[in-house]
């Protein structure tokens, strides 16, 4: 395999892999596309390697956008570890019905709860009904 | 005592604002079955428990509204109906209570 096609297969290979990480919907998605200048400022450094200058400017920008992106991931981490997960786990969780209430020490999941079936207010269904049959 | 509906942003989380409806005693009892929303069940008039929930929240943006039965309507489970139709017997009976205690018991 020459080094183009080597290089082809690593592209593809990084597209794969950010575009899978875009697509979870994550709080991280809007910066991972500066994780793309990465293999670029590599690629340069080691183009430019007999320029020590540009050699260290542009292997420092590609550990400045690595690191970014993992204290930016650690934070989120720490203070809001819902936010990294993926958009779909997020809405399927949003769709469970959670009951908070004044005796309860966390919300509870309707499921967990002997909850009588759903209804409209039968004290106001009633209320009508009643009116309906007066005004008749 | 009288029902009331709260609605508020959601720059709370869940948990923040169980603690700000747990940590008054203006508030006798409340359930939010829908998210940053809750059925409050108060002696206070609207006026009065609107200024107090607006001392702990601040500027945050809510809603309060007083509920009665002839002029409340939607789609919740029955046992959530009782505590705008009766909030006396909720208070009374504790029927609510009892059931998160008894699920809590269960390790849910």
């Amino acid at each position: 395999m020459n080094i183009k096609d080597q290089l082809n297969t690593w592209g593809q290979g990084l597209h794969h892999s950010a575009d899978a990480l875009m697509k979870r919907g994550t709080a991280m998605s809007g910066i991972i596309p500066t994780l793309f200048l990465t293999p670029v400022f590599i690629g340069a450094a080691w183009l430019f390697q007999e320029n020590k200058l540009l050699l260290w400017l542009f292997s420092i920008a590609a550990i400045v956008i690595v690191a970014f992106y993992l204290i930016i991931f650690l934070r989120f981490a720490i203070s809001n570890p819902d936010c990294l997960q993926s958009e779909e786990y997020r809405c399927e969780v949003r769709r469970i019905n959670m009951i908070a209430g004044s005796n309860l020490i966390e919300p509870i999941a309707a499921e967990n709860l002997p909850l009588e079936a759903a209804t409209f207010n039968h004290v106001l269904e009633k209320d009508k009904n009643d009116n309906e049959e007066m005004s008749k | 005592m009288k029902a009331f509906i709260f609605s508020c942003n959601n720059v709370f989380s869940n948990e923040y604002m169980s603690f700000i409806l747990n940590d008054t005693k203006a508030i006798e009892a409340w359930i939010s079955p829908i998210t940053n929303t809750a059925i409050i069940i108060s002696k206070l008039s609207v006026d009065d428990l609107s200024a107090v929930l607006h001392g702990r929240m601040g500027e945050t943006w809510f809603i309060l509204v007083e509920a009665s039965p002839l002029n409340t309507s939607g789609w919740l489970p029955s046992n959530f109906w009782e505590y705008i139709n009766n909030p006396h017997s909720i208070l009374q009976n504790n029927y609510l209570s009892k059931l998160f205690l008894n699920q809590q018991s269960k390790g849910y």
